[in-house]
């Protein structure tokens, strides 16, 4: 397998795994505390584009569905995806496809702000309507109690996004310019 | 490290922990699903299943008080939330009645019971399924699939928790780092977030690099074939009857 897919399918997994270490950080923003998970998200469809983000996010919704502790304070099992969180993050994997399309539709870095935006969006589209399903609960209670407490902290981490996506590019793509062609004689 | 990485799957000698994984996949499946379309008649008999379960499992009873305390929280607010009737609590006259009416607390209970049920099948599966057999079933269901390279997803699974354990400990050094240089007594949540992700990508790309580059010197290759057991015809029947129940429950016949 050539060398440049070996390491798009690394990078994929690295950032499965910065997203489930992102689940583990806890920092005070706005009413609650929040871990740091939307943020790896819309990270990962900005660093790498739409089918490799959705890869990373649906590999990290997999581990956690199927018994591995990746999901925040370090939990996992099916009960988050049956559960009330089942809507957010079938969410997430929609919202790191949607932030790649539209982060890759241009190099301008306004298409970033757009993208993330678009990304939180799709996350609260997925997440509030499957709370209300699962709950039963009329639309403007279900909008209170799974929107409105984390709008402040999902807009800073949106803009963390975008600031560290702008910082790690170049050292992202740096390694794939650097890196050696992959020898004809490796399978 | 390890104790934070042990898995949630309970090792005992019992029958539900011999059951293929997907038996036991579908079978949830199937009942979660039940649940969310059902009328009265399943709730009855998803709760005493999934006692009867959880006992010929013999899964400690202290599991089922430990997940039921660790949700309570949540489901406790989405009771309060949907037990307490919004235009009555903002309207100037109101009586406790008309803030809290019956019809609302019981359609609140319902939902909640419901909610838990699901939680609780859910851990049932985890705590008897081995991670590796999970992660076999998902090899078998994707298989069919013409677009999803099985083998691929399976190592990237494990490549993906090699990788959380060791960032974990990146993780670790870096906090640490950054109390020993008082960076933690920082207010901003901006430079808070800035100050532990920019490291932690620096050591994670690093990683990264190393790994992409020992798979290509050991000649990685993905169209080697991986062996999954057949699903077995009995409980594959038994899935099937599970759905029949389910599905006669649903609709009011005996």
């Amino acid at each position: 397998m050539a060398l440049e897919t070996l390491r798009w399918m690394v990078f994929t997994c690295l950032m499965t795994a910065l997203t489930a270490v992102g689940a583990q950080i806890a920092v005070p923003i706005g009413p609650v505390p929040m871990v740091l998970t939307n943020l790896f998200v819309l990270l990962s469809g900005l660093l790498l584009g739409p089918r490799r983000g959705a890869a990373a996010i649906g590999l990290y919704v997999l581990l956690g569905a199927v018994g591995l502790p990746v999901f925040a304070q370090f939990k996992s099992g099916l009960a988050h995806l049956a559960g009330p969180t089942g809507g957010y993050l079938a969410g997430f994997v929609a919202a790191a496809w949607v932030t790649g399309v539209f982060s890759r539709a241009s190099a301008h870095k306004a298409f970033d702000v757009v993208a993330v935006i678009a990304g939180s969006l799709t996350i609260y589209a997925m997440g509030v309507p499957w709370l209300k399903w699962v709950t039963g609960m009329p639309w403007a209670k279900a909008l209170t109690v799974g929107m409105a407490p984390f709008l402040v902290g999902d807009g800073i981490k949106a803009a963390a996004a975008v600031a560290l996506a702008w910082s790690l590019r170049p050292a992202l793509f740096q390694r794939f310019r650097t890196a050696p062609v992959s020898s004809p004689n490796l399978p | 490290m390890a104790l934070r990485l042990a898995l949630h799957y309970i090792p005992r000698s019992s029958r539900v922990h011999r059951w293929d994984a997907r038996t036991k996949l579908f079978g949830v499946m199937a009942v979660g699903g039940a649940m969310l379309f059902s009328k009265a008649a399943v709730f009855p008999v998803a709760f005493s299943g999934l006692l009867g379960l959880w006992a010929a499992a013999r899964l400690p009873w202290l599991l089922l008080l430990r997940t039921f305390r660790a949700w309570a929280p949540f489901v406790g607010l989405l009771f309060i939330v949907q037990a307490v009737s919004w235009e009555a609590l903002l309207s100037p006259e109101k009586a406790v009645t008309q803030v809290v009416p019956l019809n609302f607390v019981a359609m609140a209970a319902a939902s909640s019971a419901r909610l838990m049920l699901m939680i609780l099948w859910a851990v049932l599966f985890t705590a008897t399924t081995k991670t590796v057999d999970v992660q076999r079933a998902v090899l078998w269901a994707l298989r069919p699939v013409p677009f999803a390279p099985a083998r691929r997803i399976a190592v990237m699974a494990g490549l993906s928790m090699h990788l959380f354990a060791t960032l974990l400990d990146d993780l670790e050094e870096i906090r640490n780092a950054q109390r020993a240089r008082l960076g933690d007594r920082s207010k901003n949540p901006y430079r808070r977030i800035k100050t532990i992700i920019l490291p932690l990508f620096r050591k994670a790309f690093h990683r990264a690099e190393s790994t992409a580059l020992a798979l290509s010197a050991r000649g990685y290759r993905d169209d080697v074939t991986v062996d999954v057991t057949p699903w077995r015809r009995a409980e594959m029947l038994s899935c099937v009857g599970l759905c029949a129940l389910l599905l006669a429950l649903h609709r009011g016949m005996p």
